[in-house]
Formats: structure tokens, C-alpha cells, sequence
């Protein structure tokens, strides 16, 4: 058998010293190195050409086009890198390409197709509408002679296009030419003109607004021919952009509440509006009292009525809940249908709202300081029946009326934070332990769950639903001060409201002052009660409205 | 921001309400005892004669601040007087308003105490009473005058329909005779009427809020029906005093009002301890008092010494007006003396201050005209 020789075998790298693994390892790493580098010389000369890019931009603004459409795409989807919804689309028009861009979901395709797309790649076939084979030099002779929509804009900012482009509008890029044409196509799903949620009406008009801002400016339009009924629109928030109609009529309104309200509203300084309450707090003279200082409604008609009585309208978009400033108790306490039955019934119920306020806030804290501290106020039998029911409770008439308000106050909320189906449930449960059983557990005296249902029942009789958190709040410091000084703890807790009230100021308008005003007994014909329809001839002279008299002003 | 409100005017009608709710304060049930025992029978009368007089002297404040329309007691003072004499002068006006204030503090002090809380240091009701009413005077104008308007409406109209009720014990015959045997009494008694109807110096700070749209004439007018309605509302409390409870019996009890009204009882109702009721509806008249008097202490003392806002002042004089009200509480003496004193530094002021400022004023027109011709 022949033998095999054996050679030695020696590793590559005894022959060829380059190739040694350590070696070999040291020139990964030294290549991972340059590769590393070169990607950070390749994104700092991006970004260094993209500040060049930027240095001709004015400030604030993103880029400006050039007459490259390859370039001013690629700056586009940069702003818009990770918006899975705008879609870009290309084609080809004249030989010369062209971009549209819009936002999927909030455009109208259909429209875009036949009025944009259709229309300019005819000029492809050779029939183009201004029967030659060129395409203009500029995008207003597009707009004028090919587009077939209805609202377009020749715009020259980026910013402004790419805004456009989130409101629902499609932008159209054309290459050679610097202008962009924003086309109007926005169709987004919305809810559709409903009744009202939160203020119903039993005669009245029962249209509410949406969270569409225009559909709720056309419900306006639509009740009111008057040309001199003035709407500016401001965009609010750094981020969402929000729009914000402030409407007026302009020959009746105080001169300089417009002003002051644009004033206030430009001063608003955050990155999101997402519902008018944002607004509400910005626009408010007073921050910290529970009183709400704008009105607000859903519905139409009320903000129609508020100007004509020279008052400002806000509408936010996004929101159904609109609102009216300036604010005063009288305008709080007012609802639709008192105009819609018969004056003499309707100031009684005007009337009754104002008893109604008085017990929601006092009632409870009466009863404590009539039971502490003055029983000797009650007739004997009654005082014997009171004294008789409180010995079966443990606490003092203050605990009692405290955890009645917190039991209170947490079915409330329980009832209106669940969901439709299972408030009932909550609320049959409230009813029994409220009602019944914290009574037959000698916990609470009966005679202060009548006071107390009396309370909630007088709250729940507010037009304004914020005007009333604010009454339920107030009760807590009155019981306090009732279980502290009875009843002169309680008078001195009402002079502390009025004056309270009377500090407070809406855009100049005092909030409770023009109740009793000698100088405003005129507006007594429609605040605490109402005169028939033909005997209001004058405007509320609280708002103070250029022209008072309500009819044959209009030349203004 | 923008000044939507017209925080400088006031018309000659608001400026009446002010009045009566200045004039009309703790001192109904205060005054009634010692005046009764002074005037007796003839208390009526020298309420009439009171109101006249004091009206009379509402009238020279009037011309006098027609004569500097657009200015104050405290700023044309001292170029009438010197700086000296106008610096008295405006202390004696600030001084009255103090000493009204602590005495109807130390008054109401005493009274809740003894009709609502027997067991509560006056003190305490006292310190209560003075933070609403701090809050109040710490407000700009156009809060208090809404606040005084609102008082008028609703607290005056409550005391009005308690006070009423008292009209079941009234017995005419208690009233007799009519016609005061001495009569000299009677006119010192139109003096001593004063501690009702104090309060109406405020004219001399408020004038230049309404000379700006209304006349002296209107004013008169205006004032002259305040007046009225102040004369007519005391007059009802001391006839149905009298005639309630006898002079013998008012001038021996220490608040006559509250007692009367306390024997009162309204067969079939559920009402009963209407001193309670009346006492819910006195309370915030006093309150509008007090408030408004120590807003014009603030007022005069931030015009005087030159500062953009009275708050300061305000919060100066709370503590001295505590410590004040409650050292008249513990002495009957001293707070009969600070009473007389009151009464007759409140008369010099109207009757001899008021006048001799007035004249000055004339004079110095008068050598101004003489001087250009």
C-alpha cells in the first residue's frame, strides 16, 4: 500500500501575513468605520443641502417651489414622510409631468378625476380646450381654461399648500411652473344636521349644529338673509389648526367687542383645539369662578337671536357646542321655549328658574341652620317632628347633609358617564339607596332626603348645564358657613355670591348687575319675565347694542 | 384690553338708591330707644323735621359740588382751605364714616348675638360681618353700586313686609296725644335724628359721577325723593313703636323694633320668631352700609394721599375697625360718648363745615369774576 505523505500544514496566514483573522477583523472594523462616516458625511451634506435649500425661504416657511417638480416632490414627501394617506399621484399632461397630491379619505376622488385628472390629460390628445398642443406657462391659465372645479387657488407658499392639503383640498404641481393650484374637493364623512343632544325644545326648531364647521355657518345663513350679518374665520391651535368663526352683525354690535374678542382669540396660544371650552377659558375675564362666563348652545336659532341683540357668536369647528359672549345670568336663565308658549306662563317659569337657582344652592344649607341653630323657627309640631326624625340618625345635621351631597353627586355622575343601557339600572339602584334604604338604615332623617331631592331636582331645572355644576358646587362652602353661623352664616354666604356675581364681568357686561339696574329696567320686558312678542321693540340694553329699537333698522 | 363699561357714571336715580342705602342701616334698630326717650310722643314729628333739615343740608353739599362738578370733597377742599384746613376737613369726613362704622359693628355685634346665637362671642360675629364687607369695599365702583341696587330691591323690600306684619299690634291710642306739648323738644329731636339719616355726606364724593349728565335741578329732585322715602320709612318704624309698645315701654327695652316685632304672631301660618326673619332681612342692609362706607374711607384716603387704587386703604383700615367695634362692645359708657360725639361732629360737618365751604367757594368765584373784569 503506498504510502501517503504527509505534508505540513500551515495556516494561510504563515504564508500570507495579510490574511490573518485579527487582521482581517481590524479591516472590518475599519470598513464598518468609513461606512458609518460616509453615511454621516452623506446626511450632514442633506442637511446641508437642505439648508441651502431653505436659505431662500422666507421664515416660517417650509421650502418654496422651484420650477423642478422632481424637486419639489421630494421636499413634499419629506413634509409628508409616514402619512400613509396622501396619496401622490402622477401623470403626464402636455409632455410635461404633473403631481396631484391630496389627502385619501377627505377628498373626492370622483370629482378630482373628471374635473382635474380627465380634463388635463385631454391636452395629451391634442383637442385641448385652448386648442393647442401647449400647455400655459402659468397655473391661473390652467385653472381658468382646463380645471373644471369649482373653487380653486393659485398658491405660490408651501405652507399654505401643504395646509391645503390637510383641510381636504387637492394641490396639483405641474413641472415648469413655480405656482401650485389648490383644488377644492374636500368630502369627508361627518355627522349629518341632527336635533339637539342637550337642549330640547317641545315648539320649536329642532336643527342643532354638527362638527362641521360650514355646515353650522350654512344652518345660520340659511335662517338669516341679512347681509349684514359679518363672519371672520381664525385658524387656532400651532398643531391642529383649528378654525374658529367669529360672527357679528355689524350694525348692531357694541363697537369694539369684536375687536376685543379677535384680541383675545389671537392671544390663544396652544397646540390644540379640540373642543370650544379650550376657547371658553381663554376668552374668560375671570378663571377661577365656578360661573360660566360664555353661553353656550347647539342650536341656531339661539345664536341667531344673540345677534340680533348685538351679542358675538363663536363657532368651533369640530364641536357642535357654540358660543355667545357676552355672558350674563339673565342670558343663562333664558331657553328657547319661553318664546314659545304664552308670555304670562313663560315669566312665570322665568320666574320659577330664579326660586329654582336660590334652592339649589341654599336649600340644604337652611335646612342645617334651621335644624342647628334656629328650630325655635319652625312650627312646634313640625320642630317636634324634625327633632323626633333626627334622634333615629347618628350624625349631626351637617355630616348628614354633606354625605347626602357626596351620595348625590357620585349617582349623578354614575348615571352620566355609563353607558345608555345600564344608567337605568344605576339609577333604579340610586333611587332605592338614596331613597329608601339609607332612610330605614336610620343613617340619613327623611325630612333631608326631600331637601336634598329638592336641591337636585331645582339644579337639574337649569337652561345651562355649566351654570348649574356651578350652583352644585357653591352648596358645599354655604353648608359650611351654615354649620358654622346658622343662618347668619347663610346670609352672610349669599351677600358673598351677589357680590360675587356682581364682580364678575363678561366683555364689560356685568353678570348679575343688570337684574336690578335702574338705569336697564327696560330690559325687565325679556329677562326676569316676558312681555308679549309685540311689546319688545327695543334690543336688551345690557348688550349694548348700537340700535335699540328692533325693527326698521336695517339701513344701517 | 378694551373698556366695554362705563365705570365713571351713575345716574341722579342710582345715586338716590345710594343714598337710601347708605342712610339706612343698623340705626333702625339702633336709634329708636334714645330718640323715643328724648322726643316721646313728638318722635314723629321730629322725624319730619330731621328729614327736612337734613335734606336741607344734602342740598348745600349738592350746590357745593355743582361748583367743582368734575371733582371730589377731597381734592378742592384743601385749594378752599389751605392744606391745613382742607387736611381737617377731610379727616373730620373720613372720621365720621369710622366712627358710624365701628359703632354699627359693635351694635350688630350685640344684637345677633342676643337674638340668634347667645352662646357665640360677639366678636366672632362682628369678624364674619367685616370680611363680607371687606370683600364688598374691595370691589371697583361699579360692583358696589349693582351690590346696593340689588340690597335695595330685595333686602328693603323683605324688612318692608316683616316690618309690616308689626302693624296687627299697633294701638292708636298709644300714639296720643299727637301734638308734642313742648316743642322746642321736638326741633332738638329733628337734630338727634341724625344717626338715621347720616350716610347722605356721601354726595360730596359722588357728585362728579352724575354732574356729567345731570343738572342741580333734577339732582334736588332726585334727592329730595330719597329723602322722602327715608323720612317716610323712619316714620313708620317710630309710629308703630309707639304705638305698639307705648313710649314708656320703647324707651325701657334695648331694641324696640326687635322686641315688637318679636311679639307679633300670625294666627294660621307656619311663621313664627319673626325677629328671625326681620333680623335675615336687616342683616344685608347693614351690610350695604358698612361696605360702602368703608369703600369711601378707601376712596378718600387713596384721592388724598394720591394713589391709583383704594384697595390698599381699605385693607389698612379693616384691622382698626375690628379692634374699634370691639372695644365699644365691652363698655356702654364709651359707646354713648363715641355716640354723642358722633352725632354732634355729623351735625358740625353739615351744618357749619359744609356751609363755611360753600361760602369760600362763592367768594373765590365771585373775586375770580371781579378780578377778570
Amino acid at each position: 500500500m503506498a504510502r501517503i505523505k504527509c505534508y505540513n500544514v500551515q495556516k494561510l496566514s504563515a504564508d500570507i501575513p495579510q490574511a490573518s483573522l485579527t487582521q482581517t477583523k481590524g479591516e472590518f472594523k475599519r470598513l464598518q468605520q468609513l461606512t458609518t462616516q460616509s453615511a454621516e458625511v452623506g446626511e450632514k451634506i442633506g442637511q446641508i443641502i437642505a439648508q441651502l435649500r431653505q436659505v431662500p425661504a422666507p421664515f416660517h416657511e417650509p421650502f418654496i417651489f422651484t420650477a423642478l417638480l422632481d424637486e419639489n416632490e421630494k421636499l413634499l414627501r419629506v413634509v409628508f414622510r409616514d402619512c400613509g394617506d396622501i396619496e401622490f399621484r402622477t401623470f403626464y399632461v402636455a409632455n410635461r409631468k404633473a403631481l396631484l397630491i391630496y389627502l385619501e379619505g377627505m377628498t373626492d376622488t370622483t370629482s378630482l378625476e373628471k374635473n382635474v385628472i380627465e380634463a388635463l390629460m385631454s391636452q395629451n390628445n391634442g383637442a385641448s380646450a385652448l386648442g393647442q398642443q401647449e400647455l400655459p406657462e402659468n397655473m391661473k391659465k390652467i385653472a381658468q381654461h382646463i380645471i373644471g372645479a369649482a373653487a380653486v387657488t393659485v398658491l405660490e407658499k408651501a405652507s399654505i399648500a401643504i395646509e391645503s392639503v390637510m383641510t381636504g383640498n387637492a394641490v396639483l404641481l405641474i413641472d415648469g411652473i413655480t405656482d401650485v393650484l389648490s383644488i377644492s374637493a374636500s368630502h369627508y364623512v361627518k355627522r349629518n344636521v341632527g336635533g339637539a343632544n342637550n337642549e330640547h325644545v317641545l315648539r320649536g326648531p329642532n336643527e342643532a349644529f354638527n362638527e362641521t364647521l360650514h355646515d353650522n355657518i350654512v344652518l345660520l345663513r340659511r335662517r338669516s338673509r341679512d347681509t349684514n350679518l359679518k363672519l371672520r374665520i381664525f385658524r387656532i391651535g400651532e398643531r391642529t389648526q383649528t378654525s374658529i368663526a367669529v360672527l357679528y352683525v355689524a350694525n348692531l354690535v357694541k363697537s369694539g367687542l369684536v375687536e376685543e374678542v379677535e384680541r383675545r382669540l389671537s392671544l390663544i396660544q396652544v397646540d390644540k383645539i379640540l373642543t370650544s371650552s379650550t376657547i371658553e377659558e381663554h376668552l374668560a375675564d375671570h378663571p377661577w369662578t365656578p360661573f360660566p362666563q360664555a353661553q353656550t348652545t347647539e342650536r341656531p336659532d339661539k345664536i341667531l337671536a344673540a345677534l340680533y341683540e348685538g351679542r358675538v357668536g363663536i363657532l368651533v369647528d369640530g364641536t357642535p357646542a357654540s358660543m355667545m359672549v357676552p355672558c350674563t345670568y339673565n342670558a343663562l336663565m333664558q331657553i328657547t321655549d319661553d318664546y314659545t308658549i304664552q308670555p304670562i306662563i313663560s315669566s312665570s317659569i322665568r320666574l320659577m328658574r330664579g326660586v329654582a337657582a336660590f334652592i339649589a344652592i341654599y336649600l340644604p344649607a337652611i335646612y342645617v341652620a334651621i335644624v342647628s341653630y334656629h328650630p325655635g323657627m319652625l312650627p312646634t309640631s313640625m320642630a317636634i317632628t324634625v327633632a323626633e326624625l333626627r334622634m333615629r340618625s347618628p350624625f349631626p345635621s351637617f355630616m348628614e347633609a354633606v354625605m347626602m351631597e357626596i351620595l348625590l353627586e357620585v349617582f349623578q355622575e354614575a348615571v352620566v358617564r355609563m353607558p345608555k343601557k345600564i344608567s337605568g339600572a344605576a339609577s333604579m339602584i340610586g333611587a332605592l339607596v338614596i331613597g329608601t334604604t339609607i332612610v330605614q338604615a336610620g343613617i340619613i332623617n327623611p325630612l333631608l332626603v326631600v331637601v336634598i331631592a329638592t336641591t337636585a331636582l331645582a339644579s337639574y331645572s337649569m337652561p345651562s348645564y355649566n351654570f348649574s355644576m356651578a350652583l352644585r358646587w357653591l352648596r358645599i362652602p354655604i353648608l359650611i358657613l351654615a354649620s358654622i353661623l346658622g343662618l347668619y352664616g347663610v346670609i352672610l354666604g349669599v351677600l358673598m355670591v351677589t357680590i360675587h356675581l356682581c364682580s364678575l364681568r363678561s366683555f364689560g357686561e356685568s353678570y348679575i348687575g343688570g337684574i336690578f339696574n335702574v338705569d336697564l329696567f327696560s330690559d325687565w320686558k325679556d329677562s326676569m319675565v316676558r312681555f308679549p312678542a309685540q311689546l319688545l321693540k327695543e334690543r336688551p340694553k345690557e348688550f349694548g347694542a348700537q340700535n335699540q329699537k328692533r325693527m326698521g333698522d336695517s339701513n344701517g | 384690553m378694551a373698556n366695554l363699561e362705563r365705570r365713571t357714571h351713575m345716574s341722579a336715580l342710582q345715586l338716590g338708591i345710594v343714598i337710601i342705602t347708605t342712610c339706612i342701616g343698623a340705626q333702625i334698630m339702633l336709634a329708636p330707644r334714645d330718640f323715643i326717650a328724648d322726643t316721646k310722643q313728638g318722635a314723629w314729628l321730629s322725624i319730619i323735621i330731621g328729614g327736612l333739615l337734613f335734606y336741607l343740608a344734602a342740598c348745600l353739599m349738592l350746590k357745593l359740588g355743582m361748583q367743582y362738578p368734575h371733582e371730589t370733597l377731597v381734592e378742592y377742599v384743601p385749594r378752599l382751605f389751605g392744606r391745613w384746613g382742607g387736611g381737617i376737613v377731610i379727616a373730620w369726613f373720613t372720621m365720621l364714616f369710622f366712627l358710624q362704622i365701628i359703632e354699627i359693628f359693635s351694635g350688630v355685634g350685640r344684637i345677633i348675638t342676643f337674638h340668634m346665637f347667645d352662646r357665640t362671642p360677639p366678636e366672632v360675629v362682628i369678624l364674619a360681618l367685616l370680611i363680607v364687607c371687606t370683600y364688598c369695599a374691595l370691589q371697583d365702583w361699579g360692583t358696589i353700586l349693582r351690590v346696593q341696587q340689588i340690597m335695595f330691591f330685595i333686602a328693603y323690600s323683605m324688612l318692608g313686609l316683616v316690618w309690616m306684619t308689626s302693624i296687627l299690634n299697633v294701638q292708636p291710642e298709644n300714639l296720643l296725644p299727637l301734638w308734642p306739648d313742648n316743642l322746642g323738644k321736638v326741633i332738638k329731636g329733628g337734630l338727634s335724628a341724625w344717626p338715621m339719616f347720616s350716610g347722605y355726606e356721601c354726595i360730596l364724593l359722588l357728585l362728579p359721577m352724575v354732574y356729567k349728565s345731570v343738572g342741580f335741578v333734577k339732582l334736588a329732585k332726585t334727592i329730595g325723593g330719597s329723602f322722602g322715602c327715608l323720612t317716610l320709612f323712619f316714620l313708620l318704624a317710630i309710629i308703630f313703636i309707639i304705638g305698639a309698645l307705648t313710649v314708656e315701654n320703647a324707651k325701657n327695652v334695648p331694641y324696640p323694633a326687635l322686641v315688637l316685632i318679636r311679639s307679633v304672631e300670625l294666627p294660621g301660618t307656619f311663621i313664627e320668631r319673626l325677629e328671625n326673619y326681620m333680623l335675615l332681612a336687616w342683616i344685608p342692609i347693614v351690610f350695604d352700609t358698612l361696605a360702602i362706607m368703608i369703600f369711601f374711607i378707601g376712596q378718600v384716603c387713596m384721592r388724598h394721599y394720591h394713589y391709583q387704587d383704594h384697595r390698599p386703604w381699605v385693607l389698612l383700615f379693616v384691622p382698626i375697625v375690628y379692634v374699634g367695634s370691639v372695644l365699644l362692645l365691652d363698655n356702654q359708657q364709651i359707646y354713648d360718648v363715641v355716640g354723642t360725639f358722633t352725632l354732634w361732629a355729623g351735625l358740625g360737618f353739615s351744618f357749619a363745615v359744609v356751609p363755611l365751604l360753600l361760602l369760600r367757594s362763592l367768594l373765590i368765584k365771585e373775586k375770580a369774576v371781579t378780578g377778570c373784569g
